[in-house]
């Protein structure tokens, strides 16, 4: 019996890191400025909200570096590149452009209003 | 088109005249009263099509007696009680009844075909989904009839739909009567996911996939990640109606944003889970009308994925209203307009793909271009909503009502249009009249806008939306008037689609009308009632316009599996990336128990509206026996030696672990159950962020001891099935036995133990929203252990019916993943449970 080469998993997970990736900063950016907003000041006297430009900034940061890597071998590739390796980069690239919209208000609108 | 290919045939030797008997013989379709059990999916797909639009046509009288209510001012024809009935009804109907059905019908019915498979991998579940479906619906919908319909609205929000403000049985007919229709979504989801990845004809690599096929791919695993949220959602609500459990009651720490939360994480995917099926069905029409191959294929595959996840980002779009932070309504809103730029890429893929053409200006090309028309209308309504300060003005007006129309009959009714157009010549013996579809196009396209057009503006005036009527002289009389005119056209050109079905639609899976398009892919191949003779091999993505003699060559099964070489019903598998061949999987034939089960479940679902508890329980017991006949008949071994396929190549007739059909849907269950439990704990911690005055002090709660034991079972637990697989695998019979029932007192114990911790904390679900959150853990806890510990005495009774060995072992792998991820899922709930309010009390 054939196995499967190449594998699925990996491959499935290659073409869907960039919205993988898109997903956890949006979680992460979403949920703490949700908590900020609800908990305003912590126990120690730290306010949350100071941190929600940071958490967003951060978080954006690592999310455009870790998309680069899905979207620079293609951009190096000469000739046709795989449909695999095309669709990595092209999701990527997808979900980039969500990334920096969703980071960009936090230079525009207050953080709970 | 591209080059002509030519393929080294795998049986080029003329075949035997008795295999295509063979072949007839094992896929008849049975006759009489029998007629009920067929599985064929050339059957089963007409008639869940055709369910799909009675119920179409069914949620669209309700509209009509709604635009005829509203024709004009301080209208006394429909009172507010059945008005409320009516849109509720109408709403659901659409969503659950029709759309999401409807387009698992359609993958039903295409997809073998255009993957080249003989049918999909489980013809019974899908067959199991759609009796659920048509007796489940049929039912709740005649709750119109009795008073007994849903008030809430389509989203059912809290507290409108609490005990306190919605007393009776209505709104508990929409929370348990749609359990069918997630089950029935689900287990077509399971069906569709499998058979797009391991059915597909060797050669359709992932590269080559029709556009359909990848749509459908999307929309099911959306379905397995949007579905658990409603799942949840619902019985929540319900266990807060029937038990007081007070996970939406702010007075309790409960928040009624929990349900919108929960509501909208699947409501908005839902929008695109009936959208780009739709947009995959314009895929395929476009490039056949405009006789050549799809613009921009990849860019459409990268739209349909990346609609796909970034749908997830969209929910409170819907919850703009609700005074959320206003940087988190942001994330939304760029989110919205993220979204539009994989939808825009398609219009535009489309576009180019009829100017690179030559366009055949048949119904189907008119629907597609109604389609474009509306839903780019809709698309931009949709960008306005998106924008916050805007969405705020027409929050719950008519314009909404407009927009959502525009996206919803836009982008899906107009492509379904198409599509019945389009591919009535693969199951019917005519083609659809081109003169009256011109009309119907006609009637339809314009008393759409005629209805929803100046619902724009209606919405901009001030009108909200669901009032049963409205006082005269508010610039609303004419515009309403000219709405349900519409609405009236509509209607007309429905019923001219009917009366042409009604005249030419006749079933013919042998004898179809073929065709009659000259499209390029698989499913318009000569078909009888086993699908294709042979299953091809395929080198492009419109292999009847590249591979010249294939249409010929498939009929005289001069490919692949030409016949039916274990005499029984059979197709290939193949790996999900390169669709190479991997096995030949023994298919199931037509028998009573799905059918039974499908019924009794519906009954469960719909018994328990009515507070019939034991009769519900009796058809719950029922429905489960005869799921354990049709999994007895399952799983049949390696029952005949590997067989001859052609090319020289010989495949096995079963197979185990990672590559069997049956690994690939148990894993697709297991993230059901996981999208549940993580929406259990987003729903644990939400209820946390907003009433932390409710959460205990670590002092209140039950004594470590209680979790760390039922922890420590747990993993024994495991353990214990780990090893029986080993000594399964050492053929050692005994231990297999022994260690597999050792691991079902476990399983209990830890249960009970857990239990009895939250009863010596004096913890009562009422209490407040932590208690009931606290609960919702327990219950999840011994429903999936209740689950496990009954597959494991189904395994064991295989193994004491000899039905059980080394090599024959799918039953003990299905138990297996499944007891370990219930393990892994209970510790997860037993560390937030009690590890959490220790980490932040």
């Amino acid at each position: 019996m054939q196995t499967d080469r190449p594998p699925f998993v990996p491959t499935a997970l290659r073409i869907s890191a960039g919205v993988i990736i898109w997903a956890a900063h949006f979680g992460v950016i979403y949920a703490y400025t949700g908590l900020a907003c609800a908990r305003r000041v912590h126990a120690t006297g730290v306010t949350w909200i100071a941190g929600v430009p940071w958490v967003i900034g951060i978080s954006t940061a690592i999310a455009v570096a870790l998309m680069a890597l899905f979207i620079a071998p293609a951009l190096r590739a000469r000739g046709t590149v795989r449909f695999v390796d095309w669709m990595s980069a092209g999701v990527a690239a997808l979900a980039l452009i969500g990334v920096l919209l969703e980071a960009v208000p936090v230079f525009m609108v207050p953080v709970c209003g | 088109m591209s080059a002509k290919r030519q393929v080294e045939l795998p049986n080029p030797a003329p075949r035997p005249a008795e295999e295509l008997e063979e072949l007839r013989r094992v896929w008849a379709v049975p006759r009489g009263l029998r007629t009920l059990t067929v599985i064929n999916n050339n059957h089963i797909g007409v008639y869940y099509v055709g369910t799909a639009f009675l119920f179409f046509i069914f949620a669209g009288l309700l509209a009509l007696l709604m635009r005829t209510q509203l024709a004009v001012p301080e209208n006394d024809l429909v009172g507010p009680n059945l008005y409320n009935q009516l849109f509720t009804m109408h709403g659901t109907v659409m969503m659950f009844l029709f759309a999401v059905p409807a387009v698992e019908a359609m993958g039903v019915l295409l997809l073998p075909n255009m993957l080249g498979a003989r049918d999909l991998p489980f013809p019974r579940l899908s067959a199991y989904a759609f009796w659920a479906y048509f007796v489940g619906g049929l039912v709740f919908f005649s709750s119109i009839f009795f008073d007994l319909a849903p008030t809430g609205g389509w989203f059912m929000y809290p507290p409108l739909t609490s005990e306190r403000y919605s007393p009776g049985i209505n709104e508990d007919f929409w929370l348990l009567g749609i359990g069918f229709i997630e089950i029935s979504a689900i287990a077509g989801a399971i069906e569709i996911i499998v058979g797009v990845l391991r059915t597909r004809s060797p050669g359709m690599t992932l590269d080559r996939i029709p556009i359909f096929a990848w749509a459908l791919l999307v929309f099911a695993i959306m379905i397995v990640f949007a579905f658990p949220a409603v799942i949840l959602a619902t019985t929540l609500l319900e266990l807060e109606r029937a038990f007081k459990w007070p996970f939406f009651s702010a007075d309790l720490g409960g928040d009624p944003l929990l349900w919108q939360h929960l509501f909208w994480f699947f409501g908005h995917p839902e929008v695109y889970i009936i959208f780009l099926p739709a947009a995959g069905m314009v895929s395929m029409i476009v490039p056949t009308m405009a006789r050549t191959p799809l613009v921009g294929y990849r860019l459409v595959v990268l739209a349909l994925v990346g609609t796909g996840f970034l749908s997830f980002g969209l929910w409170v779009h819907h919850m703009f209203a609700t005074g959320i932070p206003q940087l988190s309504l942001s994330f939304f809103s760029a989110a919205s307009m993220a979204v539009a730029i994989p939808s825009g890429i398609q219009i535009f893929a489309w576009i180019a793909t009829f100017a690179a053409g030559r366009v055949q200006m048949k119904t189907p090309s008119l629907f597609v271009l109604g389609f474009l028309f509306t839903f780019v209308l809709g698309g931009l309504t949709g960008v306005m909503v998106a924008a916050v300060p805007f969405n705020w003005q027409a929050h719950d007006t008519y314009f909404i009502v407009a927009h959502l129309h525009y996206v919803l009959f836009g982008g899906m009714v107009f492509p379904l249009f198409a599509a019945f157009y389009y591919w009535m010549p693969y199951t019917s013996k005519n083609a659809l009249s081109e003169r009256v579809g011109r009309w119907v196009f006609g009637l339809i396209f314009v008393g759409f806008n005629v209805a929803f057009l100046p619902m724009h503006v209606t919405g901009l005036a001030g009108m909200p939306r669901r009032v049963y009527t409205y006082p005269a002289g508010l610039g609303w009389d004419t515009l309403n008037l000219v709405s349900t005119i519409g609405a009236y056209m509509i209607a007309a050109g429905v019923l001219l689609f009917v009366i042409d079905v009604a005249r030419k639609f006749r079933m013919g899976s042998e004898d179809n009308a073929g065709d009659v398009w000259k499209a390029g892919t698989l499913e318009w191949l000569p078909n009888g009632i086993y699908s294709n003779r042979s299953i091809p091999i395929i080198t492009s993505r419109e292999p009847l316009w590249d591979q010249p003699d294939l249409a010929k060559d498939v009929e005289d099964g001069h490919y692949y599996l030409p016949g039916a070489p274990t005499g029984g019903r059979e197709t290939l598998i193949t790996s999900p990336v390169d669709a190479k061949p991997q096995y030949v999987l023994q298919m199931p034939y037509p028998s009573w128990d799905h059918f039974i089960a499908a019924v009794f479940t519906a009954a469960f679902f719909m018994l328990l509206t009515f507070k019939l508890v034991v009769l519900s329980v009796v058809c719950g017991v029922i429905a489960i026996g005869a799921m354990v006949t049709w999994l007895w008949s399952l799983d049949p071994g390696p029952t005949h030696p590997p067989v001859h396929i052609g090319g020289g190549i010989r495949l096995p007739v079963y197979a185990t672990g990672p590559v069997s059909q049956s690994w690939w849907a148990m894993v697709i269950l297991i993230l059901v159950a996981g999208s549940i439990f993580a929406c259990a704990i987003f729903s644990y911690l939400f209820l946390w962020t907003v009433s932390p005055d409710v959460w205990p002090s670590a002092s209140s709660l039950p004594p470590a001891g209680y979790p760390l034991a039922a922890a420590a079972l747990l993993v024994a637990s495991s353990l214990c099935v780990a090893y029986s697989s080993r000594a399964l695998a050492r053929r050692s019979a005994v231990m297999t036995f022994v260690s597999l029932a050792l691991a079902v007192p476990l399983m209990v114990s830890a249960f009970g133990i857990d239990m009895a911790g939250l009863f010596e904390a004096e913890l009562s679900p009422t209490d407040s929203a932590y208690a009931a959150a606290v609960y919702l853990f327990l219950s999840l806890q011994g429903f999936y252990a209740f689950v496990v510990v009954f597959m494991a005495c189904f395994t064991l009774a295989r193994q004491a019916a000899g039905k059980l060995s080394s090599v024959r072992r799918v039953t003990f792998d299905n138990t297996l993943l499944f007891w370990h991820y219930t393990v892994a899922q209970t510790l997860t709930g037993l560390a937030l449970v009690h590890g959490f309010p220790r980490l932040v009390g």
